[in-house]
Formats: structure tokens, sequence, C-alpha cells
């Protein structure tokens, strides 16, 4: 893939935080390229560094406690991490968008929604009040809220959670970004509404030829809506591919314990496979591998040296070096 | 086959708000004629989406809440009639909870030791050496060290503090455990450890659980039966393999259609449009009626009759 391609690129990011007097990496060495109108997945389990990556991106961690220790995140051939504050306000939210997993913490509870709704149409674009609640109404129409005019009225806590998302929605394609960073948006909704939430997203990223990342914990979630997916583990991206080769031979054993340990909805299995122990403490991951000290397939080559990213194919990339070299044999 | 050890018939709990005089008194039809049983050493799952009414059946199982109508027997005692207190006084030690979040469940500022010998405290008649022996015991059982003892829950991960609210709960040798979404805020690797837990220790003690959750997978990894819930109703009960793969309530059917899959490409679903209706003043006829693929006009009118459609699978609707 050419990198003219892409519409943003992720080069070896490394995120550190302050806890304790010292500093603690979330995120190691992330590479991650989003192509025009494509969807990207990422998923991991909690503290593996997805939302930090995300959240990243727009510079929307506290500064005094933050640190990006090296990399670049290219948009349209500027680097957002050394844009200034002032540059990159006029980023976020009108060309790259977000909406999060709970829209309740999201939404202001003393103003209705077409105010929230207008006032990022008011700071981006500079509408009047009466035009901004015009293009409230409109917005509303889009994320398929019933009876918009009424409900642009409004305050959040008349609305369930699934209307919420869509308040959210509505607010982050006021501006008609380009791309749309999706931080778990459906994990505190029923499933019958993450559904329709899934559907309204995939119908909106046609019609406005967004593009799309895709944060999620959820396997079935991800693997039904993006193109291409990295799975991360403990600050790294341990594998991506390209469509749904990752799901059919994953080429990491930590992927691998990941889709096993998931319970099968559609066959009855007598026990689940599990992946032994729990996730290093972020303070002190361990030397080499950092997936060593559970994987099953460990030779002792994995406790020693950090692996680096292995290119398999135009479509795969996996950080274990024993299985890319099973498969190279 | 023995008895049920739970017996629930046409149980409501209805619970007044703001209020309960007045104009402005309301009353929210959380559950309505509820009616199940769990036989020794069966896990019935209980599933359905937030505001369907399960949190609530599990909680009137264990008196946390009085039902307000309807029969419960727990044991061959009815805690839901005259004698409830006596009742319920004599099959509390049989009971357990497990709650979602082990962080609220458990006190920060008390050792893990302690945390797990509070009903021995409680219940009394344990001398110091008893005590600590049990304590361990608990400890091998769960799979936590021995040295956890003297520690304390926030020097544990999510899925070792489930394991240490599963030790307490597992202390007076209960017979039935209600666990309400005991694995649902645990990441997906710690989650098979904790349902394998108790997976062994059903095996080993001759448990039943009533496990409450919304993850259908999991319910079905884990469960005998299965009870769905919608607007505080269950709409279909079967043994777990007649529900998953023949369902017969288009609600249940719709539920099993919306979860997303690992594998298999997507397939083009029929998407439920809206949600469910109020509690506050719930619809008479099918409680499903508003979002029914399949709804006719008796079904905004009448109550659904519960037919059996196989053996001990049971579906309320009229279409069937």
């Amino acid at each position: 893939m050419q990198p003219s391609d892409n519409i943003l690129s992720i080069e070896k990011l490394t995120v550190q935080f302050r806890s304790g007097g010292r500093w603690i990496t979330a995120v190691q060495d992330v590479n991650l390229d989003l192509a025009d109108r494509e969807c990207l997945g990422i998923v991991g389990e909690s503290g593996s560094g997805k939302s930090v990556t995300a959240l990243t991106v727009l510079g929307l961690h506290p500064p005094k406690s933050t640190r990006i220790a090296s990399g670049r995140i290219r948009y349209q051939g500027r680097d957002l991490l050394t844009l200034p504050p002032r540059a990159l306000g006029r980023i976020r939210g009108a060309e790259i968008a977000m909406i999060f997993q709970d829209p309740m913490s999201s939404l202001n509870p003393v103003l209705t929604i077409g105010d929230q709704i207008g006032e990022t149409l008011r700071i981006h674009q500079g509408l009047g009040a009466d035009d901004a609640q015009k293009k409230a109404v409109e917005l509303l129409d889009m994320v398929r809220i019933p009876d918009a005019r009424r409900r642009v009225a409004e305050y959040p806590h008349r609305l369930s959670g699934g209307m919420r998302q869509r308040v959210m929605i509505a607010m982050a394609i006021a501006c008609r970004p380009k791309i749309l960073i999706a931080d778990e948006p459906t994990t505190a909704l029923d499933v019958t509404v993450q559904a329709q939430i899934l559907n309204l997203l995939r119908e909106l990223r046609r019609e406005l030829g967004m593009s799309v990342i895709l944060i999620s914990h959820d396997m079935g979630v991800i693997s039904e809506f993006t193109d291409k997916i990295a799975v991360m583990y403990a600050g790294q991206v341990v594998e991506d591919a390209v469509g749904a080769g990752l799901f059919e031979q994953p080429m990491h054993p930590y992927t691998d314990g990941l889709l096993r340990a998931i319970p099968d909805i559609d066959s009855d299995t007598a026990r689940l496979a599990t992946i032994p122990g729990s996730i290093p403490d972020p303070g002190r991951p361990p030397e080499g591998c950092r997936f060593h000290p559970r994987c099953p397939e460990a030779v002792p080559t994995c406790r020693q040296t950090a692996p680096a990213m292995i290119r398999l194919s135009e479509q795969r990339q996996t950080r274990c070096p024993p299985r890319a070299a099973r498969r190279s044999a | 086959m023995t008895a049920p050890i739970v017996e629930v018939t046409n149980v409501s709990k209805i619970f007044p708000m703001n209020g309960t005089r007045g104009r402005n008194a309301q009353s929210l039809h959380a559950v309505s004629n509820v009616s199940f049983s769990i036989a020794a050493e069966e896990t019935l799952g209980l599933v359905g989406e937030s505001g369907s009414g399960k949190s609530t059946v599990g909680r009137m199982l264990v008196g946390i809440y009085p039902a307000t109508s309807g029969q419960i027997r727990l044991f061959g005692r009815d805690i839901s009639g005259d004698a409830a207190k006596a009742n319920l006084k004599a099959v509390r030690r049989r009971l357990q909870f497990v709650f979602q979040d082990p962080q609220a469940a458990l006190n920060p500022r008390m050792a893990v030791g302690d945390a797990i010998a509070e009903p021995l405290d409680i219940t009394g008649g344990f001398d110091r050496r008893q005590r600590q022996a049990r304590i361990e015991e608990l400890l091998d059982m769960v799979g936590l060290p021995r040295s956890a003892v003297r520690r304390y829950p926030h020097e544990f991960s999510g899925g070792q503090r489930q394991r240490i609210v599963i030790a307490r709960a597992l202390a007076l040798q209960p017979d039935l455990i209600v666990c309400d979404e005991a694995v649902s805020a645990l990441d997906v690797s710690m989650q098979a450890q904790v349902v394998n837990l108790l997976m062994d220790l059903q095996a080993q003690f001759g448990l039943s659980y009533l496990f409450i959750a919304h993850d259908l997978a999991v319910v079905r990894s884990v469960s005998t039966r299965v009870a769905v819930m919608y607007a505080g109703s269950i709409v279909e009960i079967a043994p777990r393999r007649a529900l998953y793969e023949s369902p017969s309530h288009p609600y249940t059917r719709a539920l099993l259609d919306a979860v997303p899959r690992v594998r298999g490409v997507a397939k083009p679903r029929e998407m439920l449009q809206g949600e469910p209706p109020s509690l506050i003043d719930p619809p008479t006829g099918c409680r499903f009626a508003s979002r029914c693929p399949l709804v006719e006009t008796r079904c905004r009118v009448e109550a659904p009759p519960v037919r059996t459609v196989g053996s001990g699978h049971q579906a309320a609707c009229h279409l069937i």
C-alpha cells in the first residue's frame, strides 16, 4: 500500500503517563494506517492501550501527566503531534471526530440536545443560533431520530441510551468529518440497540464517505464491522490483518487465546479455553515478549528478546517470531 | 427427578414511584407473572436486555425484595407468604448472591481473609483454627494463593476479586447461588477463567445457579436451561440447545440474530426497530407487540398464552 493512500498514519507511537513519580508506558511503538474510506478496528482487553492510542490522535490527554516519548501521527501531510493547540483544535471535532462509550457522561444534562449539537456548528462553522438549530434538526433526522423537530428541544435525561448515542453521533458528524473515531460506541447498549447503532454507523460511513476507527473489546463487533484489524496487548499491537484472515488463522498466540476464550453462541461448549494468568502491570512489563508469561508456545528467546512486528504478507503482520518462522517454513 | 429447589409461580413485582398516594403516584411493573423452577445441580440462565426484570427476579429469589404477588418456594419453603420471614431465615444459609462488581461488593479496608470469613463470623461456632483452616480451604477452591489472606482487595485484579467474592459466597456451603452479571465486567480471558471456576464448583459441590446475564453466548456456555425475559415477562424457556437451535418466540429469534458473530460472514438480519415499552404503564396484550415483525391485531389486545412447543420448551406467543 502506498503511503499516499492513507488518510491517517500512526508511526512508532509511544505514549507515557506519569504515575507515582515515574513514567509508565501505556502505548509502545504502535504503527497503524487508516486508508481513505476504510474502517480500522482496534481490539484488545482493558489496559491494552487501544483507547490511549485513539485519544492521542486528538490530543486529548492531560498535558502535564502525559508525554509522547516518540512517534508521529500524519494527517494530510501534517504531524498532529507537533501541531500548535489552536490548529489541532480546528481539526478536532471538525475533520476528525470522536464518539465514546457512555453517551450520558458525554452530554451536558442542563443543555438541550439541539444546543449541544449546535455548539459544534457555532464553533467550527460560525453558524448563528437559528441556523445551528435548524441544522441540528437535519442532523437528528440523519441519525434516524424520529420526530426530530420536537426532540431537538429535549434534555438528555429524556432519551434512552440508544437515542443518546444517536445524539452523540449527530454531534460527531455535524461538520462532516473525514475520520470518525468510535471508542466502544455500543458497549453500554443492549444487543438489539447495538445492532441498530452499528447499522447506522455503516450507513453514515457510506453516505458521508468517512474513514472510521472502531475500538472495541468485542471480537464479534470488530469482525462484522471492520476491513482491517489490529489486536493490542499490554500497550503494543501484537498482530494486524486486512480482512477476515485474522479470525480464520490467527498469527499471534494472544489472538488465538482470545478467540478461543470467547464462548460460542452457536454451539454447546463443554468448557471454555482460558488464557492463564492476567495482564502484566504496565509499570513492570515482562522482559522479552510481553505475552510470554501467559503464552503456551513460548520458547527461551521469547523471554529474552523483545520482538518487533514481522511482515508476513501484504495483509498480515505479527509480533510473534516463532509463529512467523513456522509459517514461512 | 427430585423436587425442584426453586419453584417460582406467577410472581410479580410492582415498585411504587413518586410516593404511594396522591395524584402523581405511579407504579413500575418490573416483573409480571413469572414462573419457573430450578432443580438441584442445575443452572438456569436468565437473559434479557436492561430493564427486562431479570435482576429483580434474582433479588426476589434471595429475599432482597419481597414479591408483590405470586409464590416463591425455596427448598420446599414458601418465602413469599405469611410465614415469609421465618421461612427465609430457615433457608438463608443455603442461598448466596454474586453481583457484577466485586469492587463494590468487597470492603476495601477488610483483609481478604476476614472478608471470606465474614459469613463464618456472623454465623459463629468456628474457633480460630477452624476458621483459619476454612479460609485456606476456600482460597484453594477458587484458585487464589493462601498468601491472599492478609492482603487487601485493591491488590488484586478484577478477575481475582470476583474469585474472592465467590470464595465468600461458598463459605457456608450454599445450595443455590444467584449470579447477577457475575462475569460481565471481566475481560474475555478473565471471564473464561471465572466461568470455568463456577462450573467446577458446581460439579464439586452440587450447586444450583440462577445465572443472570445479558451476554447470550456466556449464558449458553454455563446453563442447563435458559429463560428469556422481555419487559418484565418470561417470553420463552427451554433446555439450552432447544433455545439456541430452535427458538420459538420472535423476540428470542431477534435477540439471537442481533449478536455479532466472530466467524462467518454477517448475514443480513431483520433488525428490531424501536425499544422496549415503558413499564410504568405496560401495554395490554403482548409486551413485544410494538416491535414484533409478525404482530397481528390480537397481539395488541390479549396477553399471549404460554404454549408448550417441545419437551420443557415453552413460549408465550399467539402465533405459535
